[in-house]
């Protein structure tokens, strides 16, 4: 493939999968509590990922060294383990709201009942994952998931307040109904600034960066497809705020379920609007869901040295893919159960705050060590933003559970 | 070899990092278990309107074919087990100190709603509560004036 469309290939796929269950609900209620006034923070996190993943992308190409082993190496065995276990406990919560997701998805589009297309789903995955290479997965997926591009359009028709909307960019004192709300607002601050930085992308895209075999030569290839595919998917959360804003605000509706994102899109494009968004939903939850049991694979082959990678063959690198199977068997497992995937949400969203700082501080230090990056180590640019968002994300989770706790789950 | 103080730094921060999770979970469980108060209330009585809010639209948009009725049916039936859930809240919520005149007004309410969500499961059931779609309107108005008195105390 020529590299202009490799380019192409990977800005849309960066962008198509950049929402996943979790993004989707926060942004959809935020918006509808607080219209636009958290728009800046999507734009915050949005800078974010895109500084720590075009670092981890980096490191991968330079030196071939995923996530975990540096987070080992860096933080000792034992803080690299606490790590891991808590790194991957948010895999598998994330992977299992996904899966609950792309069940109550199906069962919107077919009427089936909710526990048979749970077991569906689980195979599906199972099948997806075994018999499809990785590109093809990232691509599939990837791409699939650009159908939520109906949102843009719907907020398009919707005639939104573009002033509005571009002052919710610049952060302010919030225009809030007391201290509770205050208080509320902070929290959906903290959870939308952690959707959007999940720590499972940047394990997924360092990890995906040495599959694909990238090279120093690629670093050009990743900055580029990190600033403009994440950058184009932000988009795709802005018009998610605005639908909140615009839409279920107005309505009194404080959206939870997957359907009720796809009622926007019908209320602007009947029963096309409402199949492209259901459609684009499963692609984006169906991705999420095999980036986050990949991702707990790769962590755990990464910190124990196992042979991992999906360019192997599943017996050539058996406890990995007997790890990302059993992260499938036990998120479904676990929705089975009759857990709400949307609270498994909420609590993914407030534990993966907890583990972002532990997850970007050794990677920051790696690609700020000229003697192990060499010419490729961060400029001052990186280092500042580094730095910075290290920082952000640090207060984030220490302010992470008193919010959690004072706003009663993030509920008022 | 790792040395003795990496071996420390490395104790100091899985004791750092279990805190946190410990601290995380601890929270969870105290926030759940917290006996109910006016915000409380005003809580679940805001669950109840954006649920009534929900189901109006969901009816409306059947009503105006603008979304097949496999998917309003799937979506109420979706719905329904967040409204049981809130229902079953309401009810057995003992808010210190008691509020009984609100909790009298929210309870039928909820009721209503559950009744309603449930409704269109039954054959022909979509057809008539979207019919009736503008009913759960005047529910979510009811509730979100009880929300707002609570607020305002």
């Amino acid at each position: 493939m020529g590299k202009a469309a490799e380019l192409f290939l990977g800005i849309l796929t960066a962008m198509g999968g950049f929402v996943e269950i979790g993004e989707l609900t926060f942004t959809l209620d935020g918006g509808a509590h607080f219209g636009y006034q958290l728009l800046w923070v999507t734009a915050l996190g949005t800078l974010g990922i895109m500084v720590y993943c075009e670092m981890a992308g980096r490191v991968a190409a330079v030196k071939r060294r995923p996530v975990f082993s540096l987070i080992r190496e860096r933080n000792g065995f034992t803080a690299a383990l606490a790590t891991l276990l808590a790194a991957n406990i948010v895999n598998l919560l994330t992977c299992t709201a996904e899966i609950g997701g792309v069940a109550l998805i199906w069962q919107l589009m077919s009427g089936w009942p909710y526990r048979a297309l749970l077991v569906a789903a689980m195979a599906f995955f199972l099948l997806v994952v075994w018999f499809m290479p990785f590109e093809w997965i990232e691509r599939v997926f990837g791409l699939g998931g650009l159908l939520m591009i109906v949102f843009i359009a719907a907020v398009w028709t919707m005639g939104p307040d573009w002033g509005e909307m571009a002052a919710g960019f610049v952060p302010r004192p919030p225009q809030v109904q007391g201290p509770r709300d205050g208080l509320l607002y902070a929290y959906f601050a903290v959870a939308l600034m952690s959707s959007i930085m999940l720590p499972y992308e940047t394990y997924f895209y360092a990890s995906g960066g040495i599959e694909d075999d990238w090279k120093p030569s690629d670093i050009s290839l990743n900055r580029f497809v990190v600033i403009v595919g994440f950058g184009l998917g932000a988009l795709l959360s802005v018009a998610l705020v605005a639908i909140g804003a615009e839409f279920f605000g107005p309505h009194r509706i404080e959206p939870q379920l997957p359907g009720t994102a796809a009622l926007a899109a019908a209320a602007q494009f009947g029963k096309l609007g409402l199949f492209i968004a259901l459609l684009g939903m499963f692609f984006a939850f169906a991705g999420a869901a095999i980036e986050t049991a990949l991702s707990g694979a790769y962590n755990l082959a990464q910190f124990a040295g196992w042979p991992w990678g999906k360019y192997k063959k599943p017996r050539e690198a058996g406890r990995f893919s007997l790890t990302w199977i059993a992260a499938f068997v036990v998120g479904t497992l676990v929705v089975m159960s009759g857990i709400d995937p949307v609270k498994v949400v909420e609590y993914s969203i407030v534990f993966s705050v907890v583990v972002l700082p532990f997850t970007y501080f050794p990677v920051l230090m790696v690609a700020n060590d000229r003697r192990i990056m060499g010419e490729h180590a961060n400029g001052l640019l990186a280092k500042v933003l580094g730095w910075f968002f290290l920082v952000a994300i640090t207060v984030t989770a220490l302010a992470a559970i008193p919010l959690f706790i004072l706003t009663h789950g993030g509920r008022g | 070899m790792t040395t003795r103080l990496q071996r420390h730094r490395a104790l100091r921060e899985a004791l750092v990092l279990i805190v946190l999770l410990v601290a995380a979970v601890a929270s969870m469980v105290w926030v759940s278990q917290r006996p109910a108060g006016p915000d409380e209330l005003q809580i679940s009585v805001a669950t109840l309107r954006s649920q009534a809010a929900e189901l109006q639209q969901t009816l409306a948009a059947s009503a105006e074919a603008s979304v097949n009725p496999r998917f309003a049916r799937s979506h109420a039936l979706q719905l329904a087990k967040s409204v049981d859930a809130a229902r079953k809240e309401l009810e057995g919520m003992a808010v210190q100190p008691p509020l009984p005149p609100v909790q009298d007004e929210a309870r039928p309410l909820a009721v209503q709603i559950a009744s309603a969500v449930h409704a269109v499961q039954q054959p022909d059931g979509l057809r008539s509560a979207s019919a009736a779609a503008a009913g759960q309107r005047q529910v979510a108005n009811r509730l979100d004036a009880i929300e707002a008195t609570l607020k305002n105390r």
